[in-house]
């Protein structure tokens, strides 16, 4: 008979994504919903599952029988304030701070601002420009990281997804030349996909060191200091 | 899990996660993920690893792989198990893609089909690895029979398999195959050289040809009328790389193409492991090929 994989579906590999950061397993962790298209699904974890609403992690007091290995931010950082109950993004991490052990990791995804694609969308630019106002805005890998930092959160990693979140193949690392090197062999291995136009904007934009431009989410992690 | 698996290379010495590195994370719709490590943009070791399919196997294929094809197969590191993790490590190569032209053009005639062609030579004076799973000629047609009897294209299979192809089979030698000897699978290295990747099929089978049919195939668009036709029609660039492939092999052009049918059976066979759209495009290439056979 023919084998079934686990990874089959875009849902399982975003789930993957999710449980890659997370040490050892099974783990607890808690999953921050706000009902938004991004939201993650309950079942399929390795370890003990707890989903909360985006009020409840701003204002409910934690204690440490109550901290979880991991806090899952799918697709809340980098999105208007006015979606998030009034919340920034410090404020958001910081929440996520307090429910993680020590040691704990928090995950999450969250659109690119900067990229092309959010850029042509109706309300693309006003939102990106709307968001350099906003304490600890996060448009570009770098800035992900740099707020990680300042929400106190130590070895922060923002990446790239390629092709989509949801139909996720790959994180792509924002480090600059490794991001250069991958989207280049990306585009030259894969170069009978494009037209001859199109291969030829991919690479001009992926030399000059662009390529990132063209993906519309990032993916991060980082751990909370014992 | 990703931090298991750093450490399981960080203890076996294959790679120093103590100097500054960079991954990248690339998922599979199979069971396994990859992770390709480098420094400044320049790659250096390939990571495989699952915690719910076994890399043993594989790990053994690629190593038999780069012991006998050291110019063309990466360089096998390591296979470590760790909990439920496994780990397949292989030092990473900087490539480019290879199209149609990169074998097919006049210039590839002394460059890059020179290396396939070498490739089929030097596997006409190999043996099949020992240990790796691999299925003889003789068992191949009761374990296709086996196969095939539960799936949808079993009468066309049983039709196949009932129709000479054992006989064709008896007088074969055994040369084991990469098994999936497509486009996608191979490189060219900044020398213009080949590299084959994913070999963690070799050996499995030894069917003679069957390596150049799928490669055959891919240089068709993986087309199996295009394939046909081209089989039909005037001499091309393409006719004559699979004549001196097979010349390189000491097989027969009329035995190779008699026996397209049985690597069709032979590829689909391989393709269980794969992903239900493989399945499906190589259960559509059986059909495509019933016209012709």
């Amino acid at each position: 008979m023919d084998i079934h994989y686990p990874y089959a579906s875009g849902q399982a590999r975003l789930q993957l994504l999710y449980c890659l950061p997370i040490a050892g397993a099974p783990q607890r962790l808690l999953i921050v919903d706000d009902g938004s298209e991004f939201a993650l699904p309950a079942d399929g974890w390795p370890g003990e599952v707890r989903r909360i609403d985006l009020p409840a992690l701003l204002s409910t007091p934690t204690d440490a029988a109550q901290r979880f290995d991991a806090v899952a931010l799918p697709g809340l950082l980098g999105r208007p304030v006015a979606l998030r109950q009034g919340s920034g993004n410090l404020a958001l991490l910081a929440a996520a701070s307090r429910w993680a052990a020590p040691g704990g990791r928090v995950i999450g995804h969250m659109p690119q601002l900067r990229a092309l694609r959010c850029l042509l969308r109706s309300g693309g630019l006003p939102r990106l420009l709307a968001a350099q106002f906003e304490e600890g805005a996060i448009s570009s890998p770098a800035a992900c990281v740099r707020v990680l930092r300042q929400a106190g959160f130590a070895a922060p990693q923002c990446f790239y997804v390629q092709p989509s979140i949801s139909e996720p193949m790959a994180l792509v690392p924002s480090h600059d030349a490794a991001a250069r090197a991958h989207f280049l062999r990306a585009i030259r291995s894969s170069a009978s996909a494009y037209s001859m136009g199109g291969y030829l904007a991919r690479l001009a934009l992926a030399g000059s060191g662009l390529g990132g431009l063209l993906q519309e989410h990032l993916f991060f992690w980082a751990q909370k200091p014992c | 899990m990703l931090n298991s698996v750093l450490g399981v290379l960080a203890e076996r010495r294959w790679f120093d996660t103590a100097v500054p590195y960079q991954m990248s994370v690339h998922l599979t719709q199979g069971a396994c993920v990859w992770l390709l490590l480098s420094r400044e943009g320049v790659v250096d070791t390939h990571v495989k690893f699952s915690n719910c399919l076994s890399l043993e196997n594989e790990a053994l294929r690629c190593a038999a792989a780069h012991a006998r094809y050291p110019s063309l197969a990466p360089q096998f590191v390591g296979h470590a198990r760790s909990g439920d993790l496994e780990l397949l490590v292989n030092r990473a190569v900087d490539y480019r893609g290879v199209d149609r032209s990169h074998l097919l053009s006049s210039a590839a005639r002394r460059g890059m089909a020179r290396d396939v062609e070498a490739y089929f030579k030097a596997m006409a004076q190999d043996t099949p690895p020992i240990g790796v799973g691999a299925l003889s000629n003789a068992s191949l047609v009761p374990t296709l029979q086996g196969y095939f009897s539960s799936h949808p294209l079993a009468p066309l299979a049983q039709r196949w398999l009932a129709d000479g192809l054992p006989q064709c089979l008896s007088g074969l030698p055994a040369m084991p195959q990469h098994a999936d000897l497509v486009l996608n699978n191979l490189g060219r290295t900044k020398a213009d050289r080949l590299v084959i990747f994913d070999w963690e099929d070799f050996g499995a089978v030894s069917l003679p040809g069957l390596d150049l049919f799928t490669l055959e195939l891919a240089l068709c668009a993986a087309d199996a009328s295009c394939l046909l036709a081209s089989r039909s029609g005037r001499a091309s660039a393409l006719d004559a790389l699979v004549q001196s492939c097979c010349a390189a092999m000491q097989l027969g052009v009329v035995d190779y193409q008699r026996l397209a049918p049985l690597y069709a059976l032979v590829f689909r066979y391989l393709k269980r492991n794969y992903g239900p759209a493989v399945r499906v495009r190589t259960d559509q290439l059986l059909q495509e090929l019933a016209a012709a056979y």
